[in-house]
C-alpha cells in the first residue's frame, strides 16, 4: 500500500533517464559554448568543439522532443498536497519556462548555423535540412537569441535545482526522491 | 601630298582590315560584378562555400571557333570569403593560401574540345605557385549581348599544399576536395 502510493508521488525511469541525460547535456553543452568561442582565430580544435556543441544540441532537442511525449504518455506526480495555490503556480510556470527553453535554445543555435552558411552534420553523418540560406542580418539576430536563451536556460536551471533544495533541505518535502532513481520520495 | 594621302588611306584601310579581321579573336576583359568565382569544401562533413570577392581576367571566345577559346582568371586568395572575419583571416593565412607570398591564385583555360552541349575544357590552376593540370566540363552560352561560361571542377587542397602542414593536413577535419565552380561572363559584340 504504501509503496504503491509513493509510485504514484515519482516519476516513472523513462523520465528519470531522459531528465538526467538532459541536465548532464545541457550543463556540457553550454560549458563547451562558453568556452569554445573564446578560442582565438580558427583552430582544428575550435572547428571540433564547434561540431561537438551542434551534435549536442541537436540531440538535446530530439531528447526533449522525446520527453515531452514520455511526459504527455505517462502519469506526471501530483504536487505535495500542503503546496499553496502559488506554490503550484510558480512551479508548474517554472517548468514550463523550462521546456520552452529547452526547445528555443537549440531552434535558435540550429537557425543561427544556417544563416551563418554552415549546414548542420549530425555527427558528420546525417544531413539535417537547410531551412534557411546564408543570411548575414538572420545571423546576427539568431546568434544573438541563441546566445540569450542559452544563458536564460542556465539560469533557469539553477532556479529549479535552487528551488528542488530549498523543498527538499528546509521544507523536507522529500521531493527529490522523485526524480532520483532509488532514492524515497514521500 | 597625293602620295602621302594615298599613303594614309591606304593604311587606314589596312587598319581596319586587320581590326575587322581579328576582333573576334581579341580577348576581351571580363564582366566582374555579373561572374562569380566559387570555392566548396567541406568540414566535418559539412559544405562550406565561400566567393572570391576580387579577381579580373579575360577571356578569348568566337562562337565560330570555340576550340580557340582561352580564358584567364587571375583570382585574389585574401579575397576569399566565407562570411566570418576570423574564418577569412585564417585561409587567407599562412597554413592556407599564404596570401602575403601567394596573393593571386591563376585559372587558365587553354582551350576547348567537344562540340554543342558536350564541351571540356583543358587548362591549369596555379595556387601557392603549384601548377596543376585541370581538364572539366563547361558550358557557353550566349544570350542577352553577353557570353557566359559556366563550368566546375573538383580539386584537392593538397596537391597545392593548402592546409598541408600539421592537424588541418588531417582530411577527417578538412575534406582534401575542394570544388571550384565559377561563372565568366563577357559582353558578346
Amino acid at each position: 500500500m504504501k509503496s504503491a502510493l509513493s509510485e504514484n508521488h515519482r516519476y516513472g525511469l523513462p523520465m528519470m533517464v531522459v531528465h538526467w541525460l538532459m541536465a548532464v547535456g545541457i550543463l556540457t553543452a553550454f560549458g563547451v559554448g562558453l568556452y569554445m568561442v573564446d578560442i582565438p582565430g580558427i583552430t582544428p580544435f575550435k572547428l571540433k568543439l564547434f561540431n561537438w556543441h551542434k551534435w549536442l544540441g541537436v540531440t538535446l532537442f530530439a531528447l526533449v522532443l522525446l520527453r515531452i511525449v514520455v511526459r504527455l504518455m505517462s502519469k506526471t506526480p501530483k504536487y505535495p498536497a500542503h503546496w499553496g495555490h502559488n506554490t503550484v503556480l510558480f512551479a508548474k510556470l517554472g517548468h514550463m519556462a523550462l521546456y520552452v527553453f529547452m526547445l528555443g535554445v537549440p531552434t535558435f543555435g540550429y537557425l543561427y548555423s544556417l544563416a551563418s552558411g554552415y549546414p548542420v552534420v549530425w555527427f558528420g553523418v546525417i544531413e539535417l535540412p537547410v531551412l534557411i540560406d546564408k543570411d548575414p542580418a538572420l545571423k546576427e539576430l539568431f546568434k544573438t537569441l541563441h546566445e540569450l536563451s542559452g544563458k536564460g536556460l542556465v539560469f533557469l536551471v539553477a532556479g529549479h535545482v535552487l528551488m528542488a533544495l530549498k523543498h527538499h533541505v528546509l521544507d523536507k518535502d522529500g521531493i527529490l526522491g522523485r526524480m532520483i532513481p532509488g532514492m524515497r520520495a514521500d | 601630298m597625293i602620295y602621302r594621302l594615298a599613303f594614309t588611306v591606304a593604311s587606314m584601310a589596312a587598319g581596319l582590315a586587320f581590326v575587322g579581321f581579328a576582333v573576334p579573336a581579341l580577348a576581351a576583359p571580363l564582366d566582374v560584378a555579373q561572374s562569380e568565382v566559387t570555392a566548396t569544401f567541406k568540414q566535418f562533413n559539412v559544405p562550406v562555400s565561400g566567393n572570391f570577392r576580387k579577381f579580373s581576367g579575360d577571356v578569348q571566345y568566337n562562337p565560330a571557333t570555340p576550340s580557340d577559346t582561352k580564358a584567364t582568371l587571375s583570382v585574389e586568395t585574401a579575397s576569399y570569403d566565407l562570411g566570418d572575419p576570423e574564418y577569412n583571416k585564417e585561409v587567407a593565412g599562412k597554413d592556407w593560401f599564404d596570401s602575403k607570398n601567394h596573393p593571386k591564385a591563376t585559372f587558365l583555360i587553354t582551350g576547348v574540345t567537344g562540340a554543342g552541349n558536350n564541351l571540356q575544357a583543358t587548362g591549369d590552376l596555379t595556387v601557392r605557385g603549384i601548377k596543376k593540370p585541370l581538364k572539366f566540363p563547361v558550358k557557353i552560352q550566349t544570350a542577352g549581348g553577353k557570353h557566359t561560361f559556366t563550368g566546375k571542377t573538383q580539386i584537392k587542397r593538397l596537391d597545392f599544399k593548402v592546409g598541408a602542414d600539421g592537424e588541418w593536413g588531417d582530411t577527417s577535419l578538412v575534406a582534401d576536395e575542394v570544388v571550384i565552380d565559377f561563372k565568366l561572363v563577357m559582353p558578346a559584340k
